[in-house]
């Protein structure tokens, strides 16, 4: 018995770990091409995720909303960049906090005016539905959003480490300069990163948006919890980033089931506190 | 030059001593908090801005100036100046230590705010879930009873005038730091380790002793925050909250310089103050979208915060000074 509640627990885990890995990626992304720390990355996941609600009011299932939300996601990532990102961008990190910054506020709040701050739940088809392997019981959307951020966050993987675009992207994170001077176009590079990793957001929201509980302010709980798990992973190394993302998801899981929610919810500033202090690099430092 | 500054200097002294006669009791409260902030966000510039080592762990010590000085009065009977003392000695000694075990060794940049994200944090989540600090519950002061020797506030004027005496402390000290020669150890350190290092500067120790600093007076505005609001609780004192408004005030003033965490913050809090008394009645989050706004038209505009404009402004008034 107790074997199975580790187990439920891990597997839990795991599903939450892969939806972590994937915002976490698409935040890796915009600190490796454009040198940008997000704050406001787990807000615009929740966008996403109000989007779904939005029109789950007009009868769209989430899973079919999210190529809807995925196209404007895009649009707003792309504008984003060019209207308030590069302008900023030389003025270093600093600058970068102090505009996500704002965009929290502004995000959250906007969220607050527009869907209220009562707690609301988005169903779709596979509410409500488990699925039941031996003593395991999970629910469908809860595997099926680890499934799907699983995939994509592999497909991002791949597409990194053997198309031009994501050579072009591997080069800016070494050196921006050298790559400059070797013909990479710098700056379609980094449009072309802001809209995927924001379009990112924009449909996995709606995707694991069932497994969710909306509020206007959960966003800044996702923005460090894949702040951590970049870390984790060592800044920059999009494959670490996914199995870092997993562990945290376990991790937290299992420690919550052992210990409870208070233990659980240290875990991951602790494994962040003790890898930086003993493996300043990252869990798995490139060589 | 130099009496024409003092005499500035003199009548912004009268007018900020002379503000409890020209303010209404709602705008009093909210200078109140204004000064507090201008206060914890210079406090903070000193090893964010001056030694340009970016902490995020300044709501442990916020928060050790009100849970120390509480728990010290009303377990042990110590006076709450003294147990404010007491509590900024210890966050002084818990800043260097968080600063030993980060810089030990020489880590990547942005470490640092990371390690001090996790401390924090953990600090929340422990203090939240341990019944010795009132655990998520928080704990409530007593109203009313003794005076100002026992640091409970008479009245909103007294309130203030305590507040402005600490902003004018950490100023004083700021002024004292930057044009002396610690300003010059922190500024080499922050703007090139390696050459601070080379010229024989302590690296480690004199960052160390300028996480000391911010965190004494830190706290000493966490005891003063218990004071004034009578309740403490994890969320408020170890948020994200306080901290991340601190930097805030700090970045969009000025980072690195004396007076802009200042200007930052007098401007910000009264400007989202009014902004929610315009806008709050209509819809209740809007008046932190058009703050949210500010905050990116400010980095868009001026990236060297607001103090920046002041200097470019002074610069092509008198030509050859740039």
């Amino acid at each position: 018995m107790a074997t199975v509640l580790v187990l439920q627990a891990a597997l839990q885990g795991l599903a939450i770990g892969a939806i972590i890995a994937l915002i976490a990626l698409s935040m890796t992304l915009l600190f490796a091409v454009c040198g940008l720390v997000n704050f406001a990355h787990g807000d615009f996941l929740a966008l996403g995720m109000y989007g779904a609600l939005l029109l789950a009011g007009v009868g769209v299932d989430p899973y079919l909303a999210a190529p809807a939300v995925l196209v404007v996601f895009v649009a707003i990532g792309a504008l984003l960049f060019v209207v308030l990102v590069r302008p900023v961008q030389r003025s270093g990190l600093l600058a970068g906090a102090q505009l996500t910054l704002g965009l929290v506020f502004i995000l959250e709040n906007l969220m607050l005016i527009g869907f209220g701050g009562t707690h609301q739940t988005v169903r779709n088809v596979l509410s409500d539905r488990n699925l039941s392997l031996g003593g395991l019981v999970l629910p469908w959307q809860l595997v099926v959003a680890g499934l799907i951020t699983g995939v994509l966050a592999m497909l991002l993987n791949i597409m990194i480490a053997h198309t031009s675009f994501g050579r072009h992207i591997r080069a800016i994170t070494q050196n921006p300069d050298a790559a400059a001077l070797m013909g990479v176009r710098i700056n379609r590079v980094q449009m072309t990163a802001f809209a995927l990793a924001l379009g990112l957001l924009g449909l996995s929201g709606p995707l694991i948006v069932g497994q969710f509980t909306l509020t206007p302010d959960m966003g800044l709980d996702y923005t460090l919890r894949a702040l951590i798990v970049m870390v984790l992973g060592g800044l920059g190394n999009f494959v670490g980033s996914f199995i870092a993302g997993l562990l945290v998801g376990v991790g937290e899981s299992v420690a919550t089931l052992f210990f409870g929610g208070a233990i659980g919810a240290m875990v991951p500033f602790g494994l962040l506190l003790a890898v930086l202090l003993l493996r300043p690099t990252g869990l798995f430092a490139q060589r | 030059m130099k009496a024409g500054r003092r005499f500035a200097t003199l009548i912004v002294l009268a007018l900020a001593l002379a503000m409890p006669w020209l303010l209404s009791q709602s705008w009093l409260n909210t200078l109140i908090i204004a000064v507090l902030y201008a206060y914890l966000a210079s406090a903070w510039n000193i090893v964010g801005g001056f030694a340009g080592q970016f902490s995020l762990a300044h709501g442990l010590f916020f928060a050790c100036g009100a849970y120390g000085s509480t728990l010290l009065e009303q377990q042990e009977g110590v006076n709450p100046w003294l147990g404010m003392l007491i509590s900024a000695a210890f966050a002084a000694a818990l800043g260097a230590a968080i600063a030993w075990i980060s810089f030990r060794r020489s880590l990547p940049p942005l470490t640092f705010a990371l390690v001090t994200l996790a401390l924090g944090m953990l600090g929340l989540l422990g203090v939240s879930s341990s019944d010795a600090f009132g655990g998520a519950g928080g704990i409530s002061l007593p109203i009313g009873g003794g005076g100002l020797a026992e640091y409970r506030m008479p009245s909103d004027q007294a309130t203030y005038y305590i507040i402005l005496a600490h902003l004018l402390v950490v100023l004083a000290i700021c002024v004292w730091i930057y044009e002396g020669r610690l300003g010059l150890y922190f500024r080499a350190l922050r703007d090139s380790e390696r050459g601070a290092r080379a010229i024989g500067i302590d690296v480690l120790g004199y960052k160390m002793l300028a996480m000391a600093i911010s965190a004494a007076l830190t706290a000493a505005g966490g005891t003063f925050m218990a004071r004034y609001l009578l309740f403490i609780d994890p969320p408020t004192f170890l948020g994200l909250d306080v901290v991340v408004q601190s930097i805030l005030f700090a970045v969009v003033g000025g980072i690195g310089t004396i007076f802009g965490p200042l200007l930052g913050a007098l401007i910000l809090v009264p400007l989202s103050e009014a902004l929610r008394a315009q806008l709050g009645s209509s819809f209740s989050g809007l008046y932190l979208v058009v703050y949210g706004a500010v905050l990116v038209l400010v980095i868009r505009l001026a990236p060297g915060g607001l103090v920046g404009i002041v200097y470019r402004m002074r610069a092509r008034g008198s030509p050859g000074r740039a």
